[in-house]
């Protein structure tokens, strides 16, 4: 007897429909993959986000605020998501996500919080901000954006993100990504998707971030 | 390659080993100029010998100061030198390159004391006051205490998050105070690594740490803009300068312990140079306030009193006193 306050898990689903004969996949998908996608947690691995430096710059205690940007801000508006995983593939709900850059001209705030934030990976590890391109830091060859990841049972992360439309990688961050001698992988580089809006063009850009495990 | 003699300027004599300054002469005042056959991006100099090591070029060239007198040209063939650093009595020295490789020289006989290996670049490279031992760590990595002639593994500090950003061992070389990525202080026995003391009142990550002549507190800089004195046995913050308006980048604390001269960065463009400031450490009081017209490449108070910087110019490297 089923007991049916017990929802059935998408992998139960699977193997049922497989079992009866009501399962159809779509060309080149077998059944293996059709369990990996149902339960991504179990068994399935993901290599580390690569470290970059931490920088002298980095501030505690920032808000937990993901917009960053504000009206009268200079520089293209920015939106950053990603999630956040061990490198067995699982959800770090709850993982702190820490990040801080420079504005459109370069310039770190110390002295507050502009462009800093705490933020607070949800339910399925997703966290988010709106900010603005960073512009050149003076010392820097590349635009950057520095985050310092944290999550029960990892290690902690210190890397930064790159965009593969800065100028610097000449259209080619895989070729080019040593132009900046900080930057130890192109993993870091990521590609950036303009979006038009009511407001103007915007910057999409995708990061995820993947602990390892203690 | 070779090293040209340094020239005296404004009529100081610069006698073996020491430049001396005639009493009415004003500080800062510029004292000789290096002229090095290859440009150098570093110098490091000892504190108690007239010794010095310069960087640059893919070539370490150790000369005598003050007159500036190439000792020994080192190739380093493709390696950079990312760190570089001189025992206080100059007995060795060393570099740290972008591939994480370590090497110690005997800065006598120009040989090499051992070769080891960090996990990548190096974030720090310090001798113990005595050059017995150096303190390195890989950048966001923690920090390995080698003894400086063999090499072999004394001690390591701690793993902070963001890994340790500066560091300084006491003068009688008992502790070591590192300043680390999560912004706290932390205070080791340098022998045993074992953690003594924790200080978090800082929200930045500290750029300088210096210890106090008696080794009892640890002075700490940082993008907070203050200088903060802390008890190097309870971790507490004794004291706190007034803010200043730039970061703290790097602290030196004067050979009699009266004194402490503090160089600037300047955050919106740390290749631009910003003043330095030697203050009373007793007062407060500034002693000196000082802007060089270039970013100094090296510094150091000399065991006998005098505080030299060294800034990078077209035609060599210019010797600053400023004590």
């Amino acid at each position: 007897v089923e007991n049916r306050d017990v929802p059935l898990s998408r992998r139960d689903l699977i193997l049922k429909c497989a079992a009866m004969g009501a399962l159809t996949l779509a060309p080149g998908v077998s059944i293996a993959d059709a369990l990996a996608w149902a339960d991504p947690q179990k068994g399935a691995t993901k290599p580390p986000t690569p470290w970059d430096e931490i920088g002298p710059f980095y501030k505690r205690n920032a808000p937990h605020e993901a917009q960053l940007r504000a009206a009268g801000d200079k520089g293209l508006p920015l939106s950053v998501t990603g999630q956040v995983f061990d490198t067995r593939g699982q959800r770090l709900e709850g993982a702190t996500v820490e990040i801080w850059q420079a504005d459109d001209a370069g310039i770190y705030d110390l002295d507050g919080y502009r462009f800093r934030a705490a933020l607070v990976a949800d339910r399925t590890g997703t966290y988010g901000f709106e900010s603005i391109m960073p512009g050149h830091y003076p010392a820097r060859v590349c635009q950057h954006i520095h985050y310092l990841v944290q999550a029960p049972g990892c290690k902690a992360l210190t890397t930064q993100l790159y965009f593969a439309t800065d100028p610097v990688f000449e259209g080619d961050p895989a070729k080019n990504f040593r132009k900046d001698p900080l930057i130890e992988s192109a993993d870091l580089v990521r590609r950036v998707k303009m979006t038009k809006t009511a407001a103007g063009n915007v910057a999409n850009v995708t990061f995820e971030i993947v602990l390892e495990r203690l | 390659m070779s090293t040209r003699a340094l020239s005296t300027i404004a009529g100081l004599v610069l006698a073996a080993g020491c430049a001396t300054t005639p009493p009415e002469a004003k500080l800062p005042a510029e004292i000789g100029i290096i002229h090095t056959a290859t440009p150098a991006g570093a110098i490091v100099m000892a504190t108690t010998k007239p010794v010095a090591v310069t960087a640059g070029q893919h070539k370490l060239t150790v000369i005598s100061l003050p007159d500036g007198t190439e000792r020994r040209a080192i190739d380093l063939g493709d390696r950079s030198g990312d760190a570089l650093t001189i025992a206080p009595d100059g007995s060795s020295f060393a570099i740290g390159d972008h591939s994480g490789g370590i090497t110690v020289w005997n800065t006598e006989t120009g040989q090499v004391r051992f070769d080891f290996k960090l996990r990548r670049y190096p974030g720090l490279l310090v001798f113990s006051s005595d050059g017995t031992r150096l303190a390195t760590a890989a950048q966001g990595d923690l920090v390995q205490v080698l003894d400086a002639m063999t090499g072999k593994l004394v001690a390591t500090l701690g793993a902070p998050v963001g890994g340790t950003s500066a560091l300084a061992f006491s003068r009688d070389d008992a502790l070591i105070a590192a300043g680390d990525g999560d912004g706290a202080i932390r205070v080791y026995d340098a022998h045993t690594g074992t953690l003594i003391s924790e200080n978090r009142d800082l929200l930045m990550v500290p750029l300088a740490v210096a210890f106090t002549a008696d080794g009892a507190s640890v002075i700490a800089g940082s993008g907070d803009k203050v200088l903060t004195f802390i008890d190097a046995r309870t971790g507490k913050s004794t004291r706190r300068w007034e803010r200043t308006s730039q970061p703290v980048a790097a602290i030196e604390v004067s050979p009699d312990g009266k004194s402490v001269a503090t160089v600037f960065m300047k955050a919106e463009n740390m290749l631009e140079p910003d003043h330095s400031l030697i203050r009373e450490l007793s007062s407060g009081a500034v002693q000196l306030d000082w802007l060089p017209r270039a970013m100094p490449i090296g510094g150091k108070w000399m065991s006998d009193g005098r505080l030299l910087v060294v800034l990078p110019g077209a035609d060599g490297l210019h010797l600053w006193r400023l004590r």
